[in-house]
């Protein structure tokens, strides 16, 4: 029996999607039959999707990438904010993430907010691990890659508890953002982040009260 | 006020020269020496000689008060020898040094002196001018005695000169003072003769029952005297004339013969004597109850003892009594020849009441062809005396009146000195105030001026600081662009050009190697991105543009404020971040004050500026097309004095050239 699956790839670099493509094809069951549509930006990915679900016949899965232009009338950043709208409008289709970001807040992130159904790290991608990946997730689900099934396990079994506002001031610390700058992305007064950051030192016993150590033992238990 | 200054002053003057040296004390020693010999020595002739030495002594030490004293010594000897010549010249001397020393009590004596000098010699009016101003000064001085001595001798002089009603004013002034004091043996004579003075004034005023009162008076006084002899005989005879003058014989023959009950003691005083024996025998004579015979011989008597002591007062007085005697008894030849006698004798002496009642006397004696001559005499000379007297009672009023305004001059010109000094004194504290002032306000408005300095200074400082600071910010954002390049662009490819290599790597058919050769391209194709990616890293876009772009931005906004065209040149060899922070401080400000000074002296269109290197020496040209000036004679301004301590405190060169034609150059060198 022919199985028809529908698949939307979102990408900005088209010889990236040409690569998941001939992958696909190329290790695809002979029972497959895969249906791709290829968007470059926001603005494509979200008319592909309202298109589908306007002729109710929606993806059965969708490949994302993170780091995307964004869309023109400025809704939608990331492929972050893509697969939300997804989860929202296709709830029964599977989101496979791909992303170049190996930072543990940003995984972390997009576990919670989005729980893909596939999870994989470009830097370590081979054509083999996409294309059991892309069999798991449809027969499967989920599917992370190695590195961040690692870095999940090495948070959990972590006693340090770091909530989501400290994670996320972690991880502008280690972007290189001044503590003084980060009342710009943060909404928090200043003395309520130092505060927060001297709460982060003595979680992670960082006894010289240096920013860098801090960021240091972060890395290390895969915090950032 | 004015002579307490004065005193306090020389006081202070005093002090250190008293202290001086020992021989100034041995040179005092032997003047004291030489006064105390002048006092001692019995003889006048010596007490002369060592008074002189001792004021010769003193002119040596030029010690203005020691002279002063001694020239005193020997005018005391000249008073008491009675020498009026010697007196006066000493004392003018006298005047002088105490004028000088402000010493007024030396001053008022010595005018006593000379009043009384010029007394002896008849100058009237130079006596009483010394007298009044003794008088004024010893009555500033408040010394009681001597000014109502004063005032006695002044009423003298009035006497002398028939001014009876000023004589009575002074002297009675004069014993209301001697009235306060206490009654000493002096005193009192002195209050006798006051009274005195009254009396006899009001005899010649013919006021007799005021006469009488206060002769009764004047011997109150007398009796207070231990040696009252001669008091109560000229009161007494001197009540007696008046007893004759009023017709009460009786009353003036019995004073008469009190008087002669002592005739002892009246003989002693033959003048007197003989004075009083002549009234005596006179008023006997009126009385008509005594024969004239005893009568004439009382005359004889009373003439012979007057003639021997050749004394003209008693001469005149007894000659002009007898020849009223015999002219009543019709002796005619006595008359005239004692008539003639008091006559010859008055005006050998100059006592012109007695010329007068002698004339009178003439013309009723002799008769009447002769008797008119005498009347006619009589009536000229009385004429003329009674101006000379109203002449010298006006000097008197004159020279009161004009001592005065001397002494009011003297108050007004010591007044005025004061003034003076307190106002010389106000104005040197007001320009000291003001010059305190002045320089604590040039201070301040250094300090000021070295705060501002200080300030802009401090401002460029942090306008380099924040331009470093934005420098920083661009350097992070390349270098996140870049990474962003990378990350995005560079890896996605390679992702994705492995990621097909990697699934075209199962397949080795001539489709898949046509693929892969498709793929080798784009990883040539990244090759080239990543050598571009790398080139950017390599070159430091931003290095040294900080001062730079901020001397730009500066000569940009003050050029398009002053609407002038500008061309900024700078050397890249310049290595502006090893510059140290002052040297671009004061090369800023030194722009910015060039410019202004373009601006507001120069009428340029353009202005050059530019940055050279040449041997680690900084030269920043400043060049400007607008009328130059005069190098040499250009007034330093502000401007350009600051210019001049900014290039001293980088230790640089400044050179100036300007021309009218083509503008002024500035040029500065300061080594990095």
């Amino acid at each position: 029996m022919q199985e028809t699956i529908r698949i939307l790839m979102t990408d900005d670099h088209p010889m990236i999607i040409e690569g998941y493509q001939n992958t696909l094809l190329a290790t695809k069951k002979d029972s497959q039959d895969l249906k791709i549509d290829i968007a470059d930006s926001c603005d494509e990915s979200i008319k592909f999707m309202n298109r589908a679900v306007s002729i109710e016949n929606p993806y059965d899965i969708l490949f994302m990438d993170i780091s995307l232009p964004p869309s023109t009338d400025g809704k939608y950043t990331s492929g972050e904010d893509l697969a939300i709208y997804a989860r929202k409008i296709m709830p029964n289709a599977k989101i496979v993430i791909l992303t170049m970001f190996n930072e543990s807040y940003r995984i972390h992130n997009i576990v919670k907010t989005i729980d893909p159904e596939g999870f994989l790290i470009k830097s370590d991608l081979t054509s083999k691990e996409l294309a059991s990946a892309f069999q798991a997730v449809i027969n499967n689900p989920p599917f992370y890659s190695g590195t961040i099934n690692s870095m999940i396990r090495k948070t959990i079994s972590n006693d340090i508890v770091v909530d989501e506002v400290n994670r996320k001031i972690l991880h502008l610390l280690s972007q290189g953002i001044k503590t003084k700058n980060l009342i710009e992305h943060i909404n928090l007064s200043m003395s309520a982040i130092e505060k927060r950051k001297k709460h982060l030192k003595e979680l992670f016993f960082v006894e010289d009260g240096n920013d860098e150590t801090l960021l240091n033992e972060a890395r290390n238990k895969g915090f950032v | 006020m004015y002579q307490k200054i004065i005193f306090i002053l020389s006081f202070l003057f005093v002090l250190p020269l008293k202290a001086q040296n020992k021989t100034f004390n041995r040179q005092l020693d032997s003047i004291y020496y030489y006064q105390k010999l002048a006092k001692k020595s019995l003889n006048a002739e010596e007490k002369v000689v060592y008074a002189k030495y001792a004021i010769k002594l003193s002119q040596a030490t030029n010690q203005d008060s020691t002279i002063l004293n001694s020239k005193r010594l020997l005018a005391n000897i000249y008073l008491k020898e009675r020498d009026v010549n010697q007196l006066i010249n000493i004392n003018y001397e006298i005047l002088n040094l105490a004028n000088k020393l402000q010493d007024s009590t030396a001053f008022a004596h010595s005018t006593n002196v000379l009043g009384w000098c010029y007394e002896q010699k008849s100058q009237v009016d130079s006596s009483y001018y010394y007298y009044y101003s003794s008088y004024k000064i010893f009555k500033a001085l408040n010394k009681e005695k001597n000014e109502a001595i004063g005032l006695l001798n002044m009423s003298n002089i009035q006497f002398s000169q028939r001014d009876y009603i000023g004589c009575e004013q002074n002297a009675v002034a004069s014993i209301k003072l001697f009235q306060k004091l206490p009654e000493t043996e002096e005193i009192l004579d002195l209050l006798w003769a006051s009274h005195n003075l009254i009396a006899i004034a009001s005899d010649e005023l013919e006021l007799y029952d005021k006469a009488i009162e206060y002769h009764a008076k004047a011997l109150t006084f007398s009796d207070k005297i231990k040696d009252n002899f001669l008091y109560t005989l000229y009161s007494n005879s001197n009540i007696a004339l008046i007893y004759k003058e009023l017709n009460q014989y009786d009353k003036a023959l019995e004073i008469y013969e009190n008087l002669f009950r002592n005739k002892e003691f009246l003989i002693q005083d033959p003048n007197n004597y003989a004075l009083i024996l002549g009234d005596f025998a006179y008023v006997k004579h009126l009385s008509k109850d005594d024969k004239s015979e005893s009568i004439a011989s009382m005359f004889n008597e009373a003439y012979k003892m007057s003639d021997s002591l050749q004394d003209p007062y008693s001469i005149m007085s007894v000659s002009l009594n007898a020849s009223e005697f015999y002219k009543d008894i019709e002796n005619k030849d006595s008359a005239v020849f004692f008539v003639n006698r008091a006559y010859n004798l008055a005006r050998e002496t100059h006592t012109n009441d007695v010329i007068l009642k002698s004339l009178m006397l003439k013309s009723k004696i002799e008769d009447e062809a002769k008797a008119k001559t005498y009347l006619n005499e009589y009536v000229h000379l009385s004429d003329s005396l009674q101006n000379k007297e109203r002449a010298i009672r006006n000097k008197f009023a004159r020279i009161e009146f004009e001592t005065d305004q001397i002494v009011e001059r003297s108050k007004q010109i010591a007044k005025e000195r004061m003034w003076l000094l307190i106002l010389s004194i106000g104005l040197i504290v007001t320009l000291l105030l003001l010059y305190i002032i002045i320089t604590q306000r040039t201070r301040n408005k250094e300090l000021k001026f070295n705060q501002q300095q200080q300030e802009t200074n401090e401002e460029i400082y942090n306008l380099m600081l924040s331009q470093q600071d934005k420098i920083d910010e661009a350097r992070v954002i390349e270098k996140k662009r870049i990474s962003e390049e990378l990350h995005d662009g560079i890896l996605g490819r390679l992702f994705g050009t492995r990621l097909s290599l990697d699934s075209l790597n199962m397949s080795s058919n001539e489709e898949a190697v046509d693929a892969r050769g498709k793929y080798i391209d784009e990883l040539k194709s990244i090759e080239e991105d990543i050598r571009k990616v790398s080139h950017e890293l390599n070159t430091d876009f931003v290095s040294g543009s900080s001062f730079t772009s901020i001397i730009k931005t500066l000569v940009e906004t003050q050029t398009t404020a002053y609407q002038l065209k500008y061309v900024l040149r700078n050397d890249d060899n310049i290595d502006w971040d090893s510059v140290s922070n002052k040297t671009k401080i004061h090369f800023y400000r030194i722009i910015q004050e060039s410019l202004q000074n373009i601006y507001k002296h120069a009428n340029a269109t353009e202005v050059n500026i530019s940055f050279k290197l040449k041997n680690s020496v900084i030269c920043l040209s400043i060049l400007d097309n607008g009328s130059g000036f005069d190098v040499n004679k250009a007034r330093k301004g502000i401007g350009l004095k600051n210019i001049n301590s900014r290039v001293n405190e980088i230790n640089g060169e400044l050179e100036i050239e300007s021309n009218n034609d083509s503008g002024t150059e500035l040029i500065i060198k300061a080594p990095i």
